[in-house]
């Protein structure tokens, strides 16, 4: 092999590799430069952009050899001189990175755009992005950073003691995100790691039989073990306590979807990259699959012998009299809806290794619950807990689909046998055949309302597909009942839900667990009895908006913070002047229709009517600085940044004395998981008590009133008060086992009750609130639909850091956009990010973010949680406004182009 | 791993006797499909042959007579940017510009695009409706071939064993305005379906994309447009005419039944489009 000379970041270096291994693998594996990340391997994503003689590429395709002699560009060259550039600077001020994955990929895409023209206008900006794909920010503020790119390099100062709380402050993990030093899943493997890679099954239900595997040894001297099921000490695992049904590695001859694993190669990385799996001595004998529409009609084989019915699990709500309320009606509506699958799509594919150490295990891998992984990897080994570390890896996005196990048991089974570490990387099309998406729901509703517009009844039974394992679907069949009727007083109401077992892809937890599919069809239903009505649609939803001292359907009265009533008073000039907006350009005629939609939310915080608490410790180190022991895994959402700043005003000190130490099973307090909108709430509140124990420690040791200031100093302390100055040397204490001289510790468990078998009882103890609402247009002639503005206001409690708020609201619609509009996750077709698309920046319309502080009267200073309603009200609303526009009602999600066409043929309005 | 062997030209000839020699050797352009599709595993060539060294392959030059040659290494980028491509050959410009997305636009080029001719790409129907030609070299022969022969059927182009694309010719055009309207699921997708259109005389050429295994052109659908552009009826015959011909397939983008539907749409908003453009002007 020839070396292949080229110029990296202005340094000449000289690389031994074959002339067409890809630039990405060579930053990243030669030269260690883990900035540049692989997230498909394909040209779909965007984050292996680097420069090219100054233009961008992605790395991902590029041959070495076509680099050679030319100058390559990385994201490691920006910060060069130790400080960060100015468009790095952009990024943190606003907060432009949330996971961070396609954040060397958009700054090189913008470094390129602003080397060209240093102030481009919007537009410009937008058709540079255009090739890389984000999934958490709805690009918004990624186009403002690059438009405020020539403003200076500087980052705001930290907010003053007392005042963190509420305030813009910058990602306490921002820095390592734009520079490219932070580690994901595959970036800090050990290079004595073996490789794994999962053989799958092409069927969706098919017998197989496992060959000889004497020969395929004998030619593959590299493949040091092939893992089956007969490796797995204990082979089913699952996130609920009983009813385990997922298999490490397919047992018994039988797979259940396609994307199963089998097999699992483990050997030299080379090995394992060349060895295909057209080799492995499977015979597959495939099998009819069991369809949801059969599973729904009773008339399918049984996926598992527990369930002989496929139905995993049943929810239900009953208050009220039902048919009194219909009976009692001036208007009636009912609708049905079918919603797919919808792939979460992280730029990030599952990545990370296993070591062992002693008689433990370590693994090292991204996650967004490193307590509960801990918890199944130790139930699949047979093992205690206790020997099992998780350390989770900077997590290039999640949004429910890391929750579950992915690599973790078959990399902890091979490095416990193997002894060596083994590493596992997936694919994109693997990381979308194999992971868990969100149910595709099937849904029958009506309702009813009296004259005066208030809703006398509703109705609801829906059946959600949860594939082929359990995996999160007792969640969904469980939080479905009490969120289906909305958050709306209802006199009466019904809801029942099953989850039931496919041979389709597990569907497990994603952003909103059936409440964003169940609110397609309640928010319609609102319209069509607001329209029979002759009431407008925003006051028929103030009428009958849940306020303080309301009832919910489940029973529950609402003590405080419901702010739904002031999210719609705020939407109201927008929305009127929405209206006018349709009247004047629909009067114009045309093939471009404009319409207007909004739909209520509400979202309640945590699991439901089960306990999911919390621990955060908060320790004084003797040198005066702060440590906080925080559990809560930061996938982007930004709870690195707003635990310190809870933590501080409720111990008194300015933010930045605080450090962190992130997630970590051996290091720090069991935080649950990053899931159910609930770690500003939970984990935040422990914060807030950790912060209070530690400040009644130290006022204590002094004899100082509440009032008192603390004041740190290098080594000591100072407790101002009334009385005057005591000085606490922190020297003279004894560290505990982390070395801290004093040590905070806060845990809470949101209360709430069982539900009975109506579904009566307090699931909750706090909801987020929201209206959402959306103008577009639909081109009527060709069935496509174009966004023109979203307004979201929420009902966040106490927004603890607003820029974040928006940042999460911006991602949550922009992924509640794709549910409407264009995600769809067909096995065998849309494996891939080419086929199945996501929103990219030229689709993402203006956004507004109205907070509306209810504040919560547990949660930490009134706040309350925000990453799943983001995302709740977009897809009704954007229904509702296709409905204006055309005057159809769609029903079934995506509503593509072509399935907007075909409605609007079939209902005349387009021949 | 060692993978395909890399060799990177400085001349045409010298890549051309690579190609002539190795059977088994496939011409590296931007890269954005083939090596897609080789990391993919679908494509294990065993000699690539880079061809960004050979300056002749590159930019685009313009003849006094409005002659315009397209070098086969010329990125999407620029032909995006280069407005000498105006009137009727707006629509090449067009085209390129709506390409996938910047980085795409950057790696991409025009040989490397048609010749691999994916029938939702951009070029094939901005090209046929261009009346472009094809210039295609082997170590042998040098030839040219209508756009229209050039696209033969589903992924499928007239390149013979040995040959590449070395430019793409367009004809001198009018002043006449010409359009290229794409219809995708988002900004950046490949075509549901889509449509070029070049005023021509008193009447247009059309090409339609995405709805067949190839371009779509209609000698019938032109002849009924001739003279008649301003007449919905003309149009609407026309349109029929190429919904007719069309053989377009069910697939992640749109179904058939779909697309053929779109036919008309496009072509009546296009003519519309280039009638009030060429009435402003
Ligand atoms: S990794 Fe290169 S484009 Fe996705
Ligand atoms: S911040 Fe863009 S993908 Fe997470």
């Amino acid at each position: 092999m020839n070396p292949i000379a080229l110029t990296v970041n202005g340094a000449a270096v000289e690389v031994a590799a074959a002339p067409a291994t890809r630039l990405a693998d060579v930053l990243r594996d030669q030269l260690g430069l883990t900035g540049t990340k692989v997230g498909c391997n394909a040209g779909d994503c965007g984050a292996c952009t680097v420069l090219l003689d100054g233009a961008q590429v992605c790395a991902c395709m590029v041959p070495v050899a076509q680099a050679a002699g030319r100058a390559v560009t990385t994201v490691e060259a920006l910060a060069a001189d130790g400080g960060l550039s100015r468009l790095q600077a952009a990024f943190l001020r606003h907060g432009a990175a949330q996971c961070g994955i396609c954040t060397p990929g958009m700054l090189m895409a913008a470094h390129d755009l602003l080397e060209r023209n240093p102030s481009p206008a919007r537009a410009e900006v937008e058709d540079a992005l255009g090739g890389v794909l984000c999934r958490c920010t709805g690009y918004v503020k990624i186009v403002e950073a690059v438009m405020d790119a020539g403003a200076p390099a500087t980052l705001p100062d930290g907010p003053a003691e007392g005042a963190a709380v509420g305030a813009r402050t910058v990602k306490a993990d921002g820095r390592p995100r734009v520079t490219g030093e932070a580690l994901y899943g595959a970036d800090g493997i050990p290079a004595d790691a073996l490789a794994l890679r999962v053989v799958r099954s092409p069927h969706a239900r098919a017998r197989f039989t496992l060959g000889d595997l004497g020969p395929l040894h004998a030619r593959w001297p590299g493949l040091v073990r092939v893992l089956t099921a007969a490796d797995i000490p204990v082979n089913r695992y699952g996130i609920y306590p009983v009813d385990k049904d997922q298999p490490a590695l397919a047992d018994g001859g039988i797979v259940r979807y396609r994307g199963e694993a089998v097999v699992a190669l483990v050997g030299e990385p080379d090995c394992i990259a060349r060895l295909p799996d057209a080799e492995v001595p499977i015979t597959w004998e495939p099998l009819d699959p069991v369809t949801f529409a059969a599973a729904r009609r009773g008339a399918a084989p049984a996926l598992h012998d527990h369930r002989p019915d496929n139905v995993l699990t049943r929810g239900r709500l009953a208050r009220g009299d039902l048919a009194a309320g219909f009976a009692a009606a001036a208007a009636t509506a009912e609708i049905a809806v079918e919603t797919s699958f919808v792939e979460h799509a992280y730029i990030e594919p599952e990545a990370g290794y296993a070591r062992r150490v002693g008689d433990r295990i370590e693994i090292v891998a991204c996650t967004q619950s490193p307590y509960m992984d801990r918890d199944e990897v130790a139930h699949v080994m047979g093992m205690a807990p206790d020997r099992i570390r998780i350390i989770p890896t900077a997590t290039g996005g999640g949004f429910g689909g890391k929750l579950d196990l992915s690599i973790q048991p078959v990399v902890a089974v091979a490095a416990w046998l193997t002894g060596r570490p083994v590493r596992c990387v997936y694919s994109r099309p693997e990381s979308m055949k194999a992971t868990t998406k969100r149910h595709p729901a099937a849904i029958t509703a009506r309702a009813a309302a009296d004259a005066a517009g208030n809703i006398t009844a509703f109705d609801f039974a829906g059946d959600f597909n949860t594939g082929a394992y359990a995996s999160w679907g007792p969640t969904v069949a469980g939080r479905v009942p009490v969120h289906a009727t909305g958050p709306y007083r209802v006199a009466a109401a019904r809801v029942e839900s099953r989850a039931i077992y496919t041979n389709d892809p597990p569907a497990g937890a994603f952003r909103g667990f059936g409440v964003p599919q169940s609110a397609i069809a309640g928010e319609a239903l609102i319209d069509m009895l607001a329209e029979k009505l002759g009431i407008d649609r925003l006051e028929f939803r103030h009428r009958n908006a849940l306020r303080v001292g309301d009832i919910t359907p489940s029973g529950q009265m609402l003590k405080a913070s419901a702010g739904l009533a002031d999210c719609l008073a705020a939407l109201r000039p927008h929305w009127q002047a929405a209206q006018r907006a349709v009247a004047e350009a629909n009067a114009r005629g045309g093939r471009h229709r404009r319409g207007a939609g909004i739909a209520c939310l509400w979202y309640g915080i945590g699991n439901t009517a089960l306990s999911n608490p919390s621990a955060m410790r908060l320790g004084l180190r003797p040198d005066g600085r702060l440590m906080l022991y925080n559990g809560a895994v930061d996938i982007g959402q930004g709870s690195t940044t707003i635990m310190p700043q809870i933590a501080a005003d409720a111990l008194g000190v300015p933010v930045d004395r605080i450090d962190f130490l992130i997630g970590d099973t051996d290091l720090t307090e069991d935080a649950g998981k990053t899931s159910a909108s609930r770690q500003t709430y939970v984990s935040g509140k422990a914060a807030e008590l950790a912060g209070r124990d530690l400040r009644g420690q130290i006022l204590r040791r002094v004899n100082a009133g509440d009032d008192a200031a603390i004041i740190l100093h290098q080594g000591y302390l100072v407790v101002r008060d009334g009385a005057g100055e005591h000085r606490l040397d922190l020297a003279s204490l004894k560290p505990d086992e982390r070395g801290d001289v004093l040590s905070g510790h806060g845990r809470f468990d949101p209360p709430t009750t069982t539900l009975d078998r109506d579904g009566q009882g307090e699931p909750y103890a706090a909801y987020a609130f929201g209206a959402q609402m959306v103008e577009l247009s639909v081109d009527v002639a060709l069935g496509k639909v174009t966004l023109h503005r979203i307004v979201a206001a929420h009902d966040v409690g106490r927004a603890v850091n607003p820029q974040q708020v928006e940042g999460q609201l911006h991602g949550g619609i922009a992924q509640g956009m794709g549910l409407a509009l264009m995600e769809e996750y067909v096995p065998g077709r849309t494996e891939n990010l080419h086929d199945y698309l996501i929103p990219t920046v030229g689709d993402m319309p203006p956004i507004d973010c109205i907070l509306i502080e209810s504040p919560d009267p547990l949660g930490p200073f009134g706040a309350k949680g925000v990453g799943e309603p983001a995302l709740v009200g977009i897809p009704p609303a954007i229904f509702a406004a296709i409905h204006q526009a055309t005057g159809v009602r769609l029903t079934r999600a995506p509503a593509t182009p072509d399935r907007i066409h075909a409605a609007l043929v079939a209902a005349g309005v387009t021949p | 791993m060692t993978g395909p062997r890399l060799v990177r030209p400085a001349t045409l000839d010298a890549a051309l006797a690579v190609l002539a020699e190795e059977p088994d050797a496939r011409c590296l352009a931007g890269g954005a499909t083939l090596v897609a599709m080789m990391n993919a595993g679908l494509a294990e060539p065993g000699v690539l042959v880079a061809l960004d060294g050979i300056a002749e392959l590159r930019g685009i030059t313009v003849a006094d007579d409005g002659r315009v040659r397209i070098g086969a290494m010329t990125r999407h980028r620029e032909t995006a940017a280069d407005m000498r491509l105006a009137g009727g050959h707006a629509v090449v410009r067009q085209a390129a510009s709506v390409i996938a997305n910047a980085v795409v636009r950057n790696m991409g080029t025009m040989g490397g695009s048609i010749a691999f001719f994916d029938p939702a790409a951009d070029y094939p129907p901005a090209l046929v409706a261009a009346d472009a030609e094809i210039e295609l070299a082997s170590a042998a022969a040098t030839r040219r071939l209508a756009a229209r022969e050039f696209f033969v059927d589903w992924y499928t182009t007239a390149i013979e064993p040995g040959e590449m694309v070395t430019a793409i010719h367009l004809p001198p055009a009018g002043t006449q305005p010409s359009i290229y309207r794409k219809h995708a699921r988002t900004s950046g997708d490949y075509a549901i379906a889509s449509l070029a259109l070049v005023l021509d005389g008193a009447g247009a050429r059309v090409a339609v994309g995405a709805c067949g295994p190839v371009p779509l052109r209609s000698d019938a659908a032109e002849a009924v447009l001739a003279g008649r552009l301003a007449d919905h009826d003309a149009v609407a015959e026309a349109a029929a005419l190429l919904a007719a011909a069309a053989d377009p397939v069910d697939d992640v983008r749109g179904s058939a039944d779909y697309r053929r539907r779109l036919i008309p749409r496009l072509l009546q908003a296009a003519i519309s489009e280039l009638l009030d453009t060429r009435e402003a002007a």
